[in-house]
């Protein structure tokens, strides 16, 4: 158990989030455990107000927990400044959303080429690895078109080059066929199952029972908690 | 982060409001034409300002008639007596006199005046001799023939030292050229031309005694009398009140004469300072006002509008400063733009229209670097407020998919 936690990407202990509101204190994530190892895809589904889309954000490290404690690639994510969360959030793990999140009047090839814009810029040309990106998603033939005058399912793979172009550690992904019709949702987790098979460590959250296929691990979030298939909270 | 970075990363929000931004821009252009005019005019003025306690001299005064060129003198006392007496009076002071004869002649043209004087003239108003000398106590003792005339008028009339002129029947040879002021007394204060030496031939007095036939053998009048104090700025006041005595006593009972003294001749100038900088002042204040708050307005909305592209930005690994820059960059940027505009607009405005404006104009780096300096920091306090609402925006919250 120890090695695991050791070699894993991701590492979560008994991990809360409360938010208050005019009606008092909600507590959204009520002791996840959850660990990752490397290579692996793994599919959350769960009830919509579970707290799966909360379990992402701090994976990705969009929110703090209230309490637990967790490690990102053997660092304690709790003691991280916010300078060393953004640092590590831009350089380590890229997002897909369910509503794109594209520039719409910049080509695609500049979207991609914005994953570089709050990095400091590594080994690779960004201008290369978004070209590269670009056309592992397939859609090499229309980087310099405007999002705004893209398709939903291109719209997608953009947003998927950008996420990938830095080639980072984990892939967060909440939603990703949420917009999308049948077809273009089977490309774009054909995308994600080929980007699994080339190692990279996919996390996704969704809805669609459809899709837990594609994945290598399945896990239902209910009322806080993360559950296996068929477990009662 | 390259310029292209910064001009990409405003314009995503310029592209979406676009209307909006040109408002702005435009107010803040319209302020800032304002405000380099406003700056132009004062400027302006305080150049001229400076000429003209220049001209008279910083520690100088002058006393005039009142009533000048009148048959009718009350200030008929003013003649050589005056002088010689507050010469002996006035302790440490510099005193001359000039008495000005006009037509001055057949040789010289129009606007051009005679003035005769005595060889203190040039240390009481410390005019620099340009070429040649000033008259000395041999000319005005010898009642010689010289003439020395001002910078401009040898400019205008292509004369130089050497040359023969006629003033009135009687030919003079110029011996110098002075630079004798800049006429900035003469635009601002008629009737004021025995004090300016704008395009003016001085002669001897002695040797004018000769156009005064009638006056030989008493004391000749005077248009202005002269007195510099030891030392710039100090006791004026009471030099001035001394010499009132002077003029006040019973035997000399001197009346309708007035004292222009550097401050004096201010006055004017400090009217129209004050009236422009209320008038032009409160309008480039409004505008740029009026601007700032369109400004604040709008970057307040782009915030509004662009709350997912600021979670999109967060989740790129952007801190918190890099989020507060995007908003304070995109103010100063159309700031400065509005800057530009209305700085280009104001200086042409002052070039084509500088006679039709009302008083003096001066370009230069202050109505520049002044609308420029203003814009910055409009556009900082403009995007103060946008940018910390946008630094408290949530990626989570920016990103949620509802």
């Amino acid at each position: 158990m120890m090695n695991t936690a050791a070699s894993s990407i991701l590492s979560m202990t008994n991990i809360t989030r409360t938010f208050h509101d005019a009606n008092g204190r909600i507590d959204v994530l009520k002791g996840v455990n959850l660990t990752i190892q490397p290579g692996e895809f793994v599919i959350i589904t769960g009830p919509s107000g579970s707290g799966k889309t909360t379990v992402l954000n701090i994976v990705a490290m969009l929110d703090r927990q209230t309490g637990g404690t967790w490690e990102f690639g053997g660092r304690n994510v709790a003691g991280m400044s916010d300078i060393d969360l953004c640092r590590t959030r831009g350089r380590e793990i890229g997002m897909v959303f369910q509503k794109f999140h594209l520039l719409p009047y910049r080509s695609a090839f500049e979207n991609v080429l914005f994953r570089w814009r709050y990095v400091e810029q590594g080994r690779d040309d960004p201008r290369e690895a978004s070209t590269q990106a670009l056309a592992k998603v397939g859609l090499a033939g229309v980087s310099h078109r405007q999002a705004r005058f893209l398709s939903s399912g291109e719209m997608q793979r953009v947003a998927i080059a950008r996420a990938v172009a830095l080639r980072p550690t984990l892939l967060v992904a909440d939603e990703p066929t949420g917009n999308l019709d049948s077809s273009s949702a089977t490309a774009i987790m054909q995308c994600f199952k080929d980007l699994n098979s080339d190692g990279l460590t996919i996390l996704m959250v969704t809805h669609n029972e459809h899709l837990l296929g594609y994945g290598t691990r399945h896990l239902v979030c209910r009322d806080g908690v993360l559950l296996r298939p068929g477990k009662a909270p | 982060m390259t310029t292209r970075t910064i001009l990409a990363d405003v314009s995503e929000g310029l592209r979406a409001q676009s209307g909006r931004a040109w408002l702005s821009v435009l107010s803040i252009a319209v302020g800032m034409m304002a405000l380099t005019v406003l700056l132009a005019a004062l400027g302006g003025l305080r150049e001229k300002a400076r000429h003209l306690a220049d001209e008279l001299g910083i520690n100088v005064f002058a006393m005039v008639p009142d009533n000048p060129g009148t048959t009718d003198k009350a200030g008929d006392c003013m003649d050589e007596r005056i002088v010689s007496l507050l010469a002996a009076n006035l302790e440490n002071c510099s005193v001359t006199a000039v008495k000005q004869f006009t037509p001055a002649g057949s040789d010289t043209p129009g606007p051009a005046s005679l003035i005769a004087t005595d060889e203190k003239l040039l240390h009481v108003r410390q005019w620099p001799v340009i070429r040649g000398r000033f008259f000395d106590a041999y000319d005005l003792n010898h009642r010689s023939r010289t003439a020395v005339i001002s910078e401009d008028l040898a400019t205008v009339q292509g004369w130089d030292i050497g040359k023969t002129v006629k003033l009135r029947n009687i030919l003079f040879t110029v011996v110098g050229v002075v630079s004798a002021g800049s006429g900035s007394m003469e635009e601002d204060t008629p009737g004021i031309t025995p004090i300016s030496g704008r395009r003016t031939v001085y002669v001897p007095a002695t040797t004018a005694s000769l156009w005064m036939g009638s006056d030989l053998g008493r004391n000749r009048s005077v248009d202005a009398i002269f007195i510099r104090l030891p030392a710039a700025g100090t006791g004026m006041a009471d030099a001035m009140k001394s010499a009132g005595k002077i003029l006040s006593a019973p035997d000399v009972a001197c009346k309708g004469f007035s004292w222009i003294t550097p401050e004096k001749l201010l006055v004017g100038i400090r009217k129209l300072q004050t009236t422009i900088l209320i008038t032009v002042g409160s309008i480039a204040l409004l505008c740029i006002l009026l601007g700032g708050t369109t400004l604040a307005g709008l970057l307040a909305i782009n915030v509004r509008d662009r709350v997912q592209e600021i979670g999109l930005r967060q989740a790129l690994g952007a801190r918190k400063s890099d989020i507060a820059a995007l908003f304070v960059l995109e103010g100063l940027i159309m700031a400065g733009t509005g800057s530009c505009i209305g700085t280009i607009l104001a200086h042409v405005f002052i070039i084509v229209a500088r006679t039709a404006i009302p008083c003096p104009t001066q370009i230069g780096a202050a109505t520049v670097v002044g609308p420029m300096m203003v814009s910055v920091v409009v556009g900082t306090i403009a995007s103060y407020w946008p940018a910390r609402l946008a630094t408290s925006i949530m990626p989570a919250e920016a990103l949620r998919n509802e």
